[in-house]
Formats: C-alpha cells, sequence, structure tokens
C-alpha cells in the first residue's frame, strides 16, 4: 500500500479510538458501535469478503451493504425543442459522447414543460388537448362522437447510437396549434450502482 | 475550472444546457467530474463531450443557471479556435451577464479566502446548485425562509426506533 502523506506510512494500534469513544480499529476495518454494544456501521472488508460499507439498524437489519442497488446521476442537462405546425414525429438529439461507450441503453428520467419559466409545470410527457373534439365511429360516418385529440404529444427517451453512445431523443408532433411549438426538457441520465 | 456547457443555434439563442458529466474510469467507476472548462482552455472540442443535434456550438459557460440559461442569447468572441462566450444577453430584457465580472468576482472570492479554499458557490452556483435567476435575468438570493415549517414537530431518534417518552 502507498504512503498517502509522503512519508512512512502512520502506524495505528489496533482497538478502541479513545476511553470513551465507540469507534474501534480492527483487522477486517473500522467498526462503530452503538450505546447498546451493537455493531453498527462496518467499513472495511465485509464478512462477504469485498470491501465496502455495511451499515445495520437498532433492530439488526443491515441496511446498506454493497448489495442494493441505487440510481446515480452520469449528466444532466436542459434543452428546447421547435417544431412548426401539423409537424408529425419531429425529433432533436443531445448525444452524450462524453460518456463514453456504454453497454446497455442507461435510465434516464425526464420532465418536459410549455414554457421555461419557475411556474411552469414539469410534466414526465405531454399531450395537450383540445376537448371539443369529434370523430366518426365508422368511415364515412357522422363525426358525431367526441373523443381526446392531442394537438401537441411530445416525448423524451434514450437509446444508444451506433457507437454505443447515449443519446438523448425528444420527440415531438403538432396539429392545428396555430403557430410553432417550442418546449422544453431538463433529462437525467442514470446508472446502476450498488448502495 | 468547472463550469456549464451552453449550446446555442445560428441566432446565438441557447438550445441547450449540460449541468454536469461523471467521469468514469476504464471499470465504470465514477471518479469525479469532466472539467469542461481545463478541457476547452487545453484546446480540447467540446463535440467530445456532446453534441446538440439543434445547434451549430456550444462553449463553457463559468455559472451554473440551469434551464434559465435558454432565457439567454449568447456573444462570443476571441481569436479563431478560442472563441468564447463573453456575454449572455437577456432575450427579454436586455440584462448582460458579463464574463469577465463573473471572473472578476471569482478572484476576488480567491484573494478574500487567502491560503484557505475558496467558496465561489455564491458567485457561480453549483453543479448541482444553480444560480436563482429572476425574468429580466438577475441573480436574486436564495430564500432564508427555506426548510421544513418551524410549526412542525420533528421525531426523534428514539422515536423512530419505536421508542417513545414516558407518559
Amino acid at each position: 500500500m502507498s504512503e498517502p502523506f509522503g512519508g512512512p506510512a502512520p502506524q495505528l494500534v489496533y482497538g478502541q479510538l479513545g476511553a470513551e469513544s465507540r469507534t474501534y480499529v480492527l483487522r477486517d476495518g473500522i467498526h462503530v458501535g452503538d450505546t447498546a454494544g451493537n455493531d453498527r456501521v462496518h467499513l472495511g472488508q465485509l464478512p462477504s469478503g469485498d470491501y465496502g460499507l455495511e451499515v445495520t439498524n437498532p433492530g439488526g437489519t443491515v441496511i446498506i451493504d454493497g448489495t442494493s442497488n441505487m440510481f446515480k446521476i452520469q449528466a444532466t442537462g436542459t434543452f428546447s425543442h421547435t417544431v412548426a405546425d401539423n409537424t408529425d414525429l419531429a425529433t432533436t438529439t443531445v448525444t452524450l459522447s462524453g460518456l463514453g461507450a456504454l453497454p446497455t441503453t442507461p435510465a434516464h428520467l425526464g420532465y418536459i414543460a410549455g414554457a421555461n419559466t419557475v411556474g411552469a409545470k414539469q410534466a414526465n410527457a405531454y399531450a395537450q388537448n383540445d376537448a371539443s373534439d369529434f370523430v366518426a365511429n365508422t368511415s364515412g360516418g357522422a363525426t358525431n362522437q367526441a373523443r381526446v385529440m392531442a394537438t401537441i404529444v411530445m416525448r423524451l427517451a434514450t437509446y444508444l447510437n451506433g457507437s454505443n453512445e447515449a443519446v438523448v431523443e425528444s420527440r415531438m408532433s403538432t396539429a392545428g396549434v396555430g403557430a410553432s411549438t417550442t418546449w422544453f426538457a431538463r433529462y437525467y441520465v442514470l446508472k446502476e450502482a450498488a448502495l | 475550472m468547472l463550469g456549464m456547457l451552453i449550446a446555442y443555434d445560428a441566432d446565438g439563442d441557447v438550445v441547450a444546457t449540460l449541468d454536469y458529466m461523471v467521469a468514469k474510469d476504464a471499470q465504470g467507476d465514477a471518479v469525479g467530474l469532466i472539467d469542461f472548462g481545463a478541457h476547452e482552455d487545453a484546446g480540447g472540442e467540446l463535440t467530445a463531450v456532446w453534441t446538440v443535434e439543434s445547434a451549430v456550438g456550444s462553449k463553457v459557460w463559468p455559472e451554473w443557471l440551469g434551464a434559465r440559461a435558454h432565457d439567454f442569447r449568447v456573444e462570443r468572441d476571441g481569436p479563431p479556435g478560442r472563441r468564447r462566450i463573453t456575454a449572455l444577453v437577456h432575450r427579454a430584457s436586455g440584462h448582460r451577464r458579463e464574463r469577465a465580472s463573473i471572473e472578476a468576482a471569482i478572484a476576488e472570492c480567491i484573494r478574500a479566502a487567502g491560503a484557505a479554499p475558496a467558496d465561489v458557490r455564491d458567485v457561480v452556483g453549483g453543479p448541482d446548485r444553480p444560480l436563482l435567476v429572476d425574468d429580466e435575468g438577475r441573480t436574486i438570493g436564495r430564500s432564508p425562509r427555506g426548510g421544513t415549517p418551524a410549526s412542525l414537530p420533528v421525531a426523534t431518534a428514539a422515536e423512530r426506533r419505536g421508542s417513545h417518552p414516558r407518559g
């Protein structure tokens, strides 16, 4: 093991760190106990043989052991997407080449909003509808069936390109809005990691 | 120097931002954040970091503005190959956020800290702590009224474990 502070490695004596401390340095790492004498925190070589952090609750249940997974943010940003009226399936992308080649498509969280203001509602995906639309039940039939019709549909997705780089894609369709539409998105590209 | 990335279209309008990107080793383990500013200063191409389909280019900006960056357009200057964003101009109010002023404020923060590490977060924000900006593009202070309302009681550690105080 290299000397961390530029000189001979400091030597520690195994045992309790101070007369009233509940922190102990043992061969397999650092242990912290509670007032009832239970081992609550272990940092070092765990019973599994691997190295990490293990935290136990007062009831003896291990709550952090390096085997449960959580999502960590690899990259986060925003982008806008402007689409002319009556456009179908327009896409725009952000390619995150700095993350390198990935083995699988990363998970993501994304929010979209119709305005870039503090008060704008952040949605997971969006369809804006005109409530008073009617369609025919059969081809050529009377248009007397009320239906929810979308004038704007937008969604975010992630995928890997030909170089296995993560791509965040926005796809939007508009119809009958009367003008071009600009929506905004916030994305988080995630990675599963053990906790 | 850490900073955020801003991508802009042909009119200079901001079309995308990148707050931060985690750097990983060959095993895929995180080793820190990519230093966009150092990469740019070393002459590196930002296409090594990202590519924005709707943009004509991207540069580093020393503040973190989050989504509010989309309220601005960029002004750039500098010799070929070393052009930098020199100002963000608010598209509605015309308010200017000048790079030179920001860098001077950072330098003053560092000078005032002396030998101690300087905390520049009030000047530039941070990767997960963007500056709060009003509708005219000016920085506003963080609300002192944050946090849980003081009227709400907080359970003690003993209560969370199921122990209750004697009645």
